[in-house]
């Protein structure tokens, strides 16, 4: 069983950009933003929405083939990880986990706003309705753009690199 | 093939925000990234640039089935693009043409050599759709002004304006002048640069619009940043989502950094012009073989410098150089027989003399102890200065200039007209009461409105 460092939680529950990869029973690859991370107390399971009406495809796949990649990345450092794992669930949210989707947009908006995308353009962000998919996270892989990218994740260097400021 | 067009979608493939791309492997294990170049091949096409042999090449080496996210950075409308990968590039045009955009990120931070490009991996475009319902309703429809005659009309206007100007321009620096501001007047390019070879290896600053006079004699090394990459390919390129791109290679160097490769780093280059360039363009001027230069513009917005825009300043820069290269031959030609020597009548004021100083090892020129000028014009401006002070000369040819074995200058093509240009320049900038002001062609005048005290030295 993996369990995520307590360094990762807030990096996946921020407003950080969240990307969803599947793939269909024809092995056909699928791409999708998702809206909001929840990580679960024991950080060994995650949940994460996908908004029903953009992401259709990817939920179709998901529906075939259980398995699921997620990519967390903080665009102006482009610090990123990435999680598979193993699909537990797919489910309505909870009213909690709903309001939780519904606050997604402005937190991705202070993320990225140093890009100068527009803030009334970010948070026309459509994130509902939304399915949970509720993940057991088998691996986790430093994304960061590099010749280490793809490899597994110093947990503990992430632990003390974001300690010193959010920088890996 | 989906309705949608390819070519409709150029501005989603400008790395603004960031393209993403999902594989799968052979037993059918997900993996999803983001791209760092997502490259229009043709209608049919889209190459992945391939930095590091990765876990996206190697599960399309396994499956060669992939789905792109892109996003219109005007409007953040999302598309998703399927593609089958056909095939890895590692050379030629297209491959160079994505290489240049790599190259130039990387000397930027410091990673040439490290942060390179492996291959193109070219797809074919299996569908497009756009993503209905990615943003709430109400937003215009992408590329909705591109398209409008009249804008297309007023380009064609403005070309020929500045055609026109160029054409008439009766010497280098009224050229460079009058056309950089005309990029501004006519065409919204508010901040350009005109940097021409001072030798095979260095390009220096003899004209900029929308910096001030700062950047006047700043030189870049061929190969150095965008502008260095540009003139040793002899390639244009165009950057948006500059910033983008530079965070995305200070990334790789904070890493390369970590695993303790840090030889394998050099300086980084400060971005010349303005601090904040969301995009940027530089485009070689060229004339048969021979690069004269380059012609570089900015703007603070990513999308600052669009398509048209580079269309357009194509075409300016091929009216440029060949300008540039007509007015260094009639240079050559055309000297007028001197008149005799006109001393300025004015007066000097009281401030204290100007100190200038001479350092013979660099062939530099300091000024009230702040560095000036170096090399040819360096020595153009101790010979002129030496001439005044010690024979009271204040009227000069480029004739005599050129027959000077000390200045060195080559026999052809000695660019005489340009160094004088730079030297004008920076002498307005740092000493304005020391001017050279052209009297007729080929011939200029040294004025004063100080007196001077020269010192040379072996170094500093």
């Amino acid at each position: 069983m993996l369990v995520l460092p307590p360094a990762l939680v807030p990096f996946l529950e921020g407003g950080n950009s969240l990307l969803v990869g599947t793939c269909d029973a024809q092995r056909m690859p699928q791409v999708a933003r998702a809206v909001g991370v929840k990580v679960s107390a024991d950080r060994d399971k995650l949940t994460l929405f996908l908004p029903e009406r953009s992401a259709t495809r990817a939920l179709c796949a998901l529906g075939q083939v259980p398995l699921i990649a997620m990519t967390a990345s903080e665009p102006p450092t482009h610090r990123t990880v990435q999680i598979k794992g193993k699909v537990l669930a797919l489910r309505h949210p909870t009213d909690d986990e709903q309001a939780w989707v519904l606050s997604y947009p402005d937190r991705f908006a202070d993320v990225v706003a140093y890009a100068g995308l527009a803030r009334a353009t970010v948070k026309r962000l459509h994130v509902w309705p939304a399915r949970a998919v509720d993940i057991e996270i088998t691996h986790v892989f430093d994304q960061t753009p590099g010749p280490q990218a793809g490899g597994p994740l110093d947990l503990q260097r992430f632990d003390v690199a974001h300690d010193k400021g959010g920088r890996a | 093939m989906s309705t949608l067009r390819l070519s409709s979608l150029m501005h989603c493939f400008q790395g603004v925000p960031p393209c993403n791309v999902a594989t799968c492997s052979r037993d059918g294990v997900p993996n999803v990234t983001y791209l760092s170049q997502l490259f229009y091949v043709d209608a049919q096409h889209l190459a992945m640039s391939c930095q590091f042999f990765n876990k996206t090449r190697r599960n399309l080496d396994e499956h060669p089935y992939a789905a792109v996210q892109v996003y219109d950075p005007t409007c953040f409308e999302a598309y998703q693009i399927h593609l089958k990968f056909v095939r890895s590039e590692t050379s030629g045009p297209l491959f160079d043409a994505m290489a240049l955009r790599i190259d130039a990120i990387a000397s930027h931070s410091g990673m040439a050599g490290v942060f390179k490009l492996l291959s193109a991996d070219v797809c074919e475009v299996l569908f497009i759709e756009r993503l209905e319902g990615f943003l709430e309703p109400n937003l215009a429809p992408p590329n909705a002004v591109a398209d409008d005659p009249s804008t297309l009309r007023n380009e064609l206007r403005a070309l020929q304006v500045i055609g026109e100007r160029i054409c008439r321009a009766a010497d280098l620096e009224s050229l460079l002048d009058r056309t950089l501001e005309s990029l501004d007047e006519l065409l919204g390019v508010h901040n350009s640069l005109v940097l021409l070879s001072e030798d095979d290896a260095r390009l220096v600053t003899i004209a900029s619009h929308g910096y001030g006079e700062a950047g006047i004699g700043a030189e870049v090394a061929l190969g150095q940043g965008l502008i260095g990459t540009v003139a040793r390919e002899r390639r244009s390129l165009r950057v948006s989502g500059m910033r983008e791109g530079l965070r995305y290679g200070r990334a790789i160097r904070e890493r390369v950094a970590e695993q303790g490769d840090e030889d394998q780093l050099r300086p980084e280059i400060p971005l010349p012009g303005l601090p904040n360039a969301g995009s940027q363009i530089a485009l070689p001027l060229i004339v048969q073989d021979t690069l004269l230069g380059v012609l570089a513009a900015e703007s603070k917005r990513v999308l600052g410098l669009d398509d048209w825009q580079e269309a357009v300043l194509q075409v300016v820069a091929t009216q440029l150089a060949v300008a540039i290269d007509r007015l260094l031959e009639e240079e050559d030609e055309e000297e007028e027989e001197a008149e005799p020597i006109r001393p300025s009548m004015l007066g000097f004021s009281k401030a204290p003399p100007r100190r200038f100083t001479f350092y013979r090892n660099d062939d530099c020129v300091f000024v009230d102890g702040e560095y000036l000028i170096r090399n040819v014009p360096g020595k153009v401006l101790w010979k002129l200065l030496k001439a005044y002070q010690e024979q009271g000369r204040q009227e000069f040819s480029n004739r005599e200039l050129r027959l000077d074995p000390w200045l060195g200058l080559p026999a052809v093509k000695d660019n005489l007209e340009s160094r004088l240009i730079l030297l004008r320049k920076r002498l307005l900038e740092k000493c304005p009461d020391v001017r050279l002001v052209p009297v007729r062609r080929g011939h200029f005048a040294l004025e004063l409105d100080r007196p001077i005290e020269l010192l040379e030295r072996d170094s500093a």
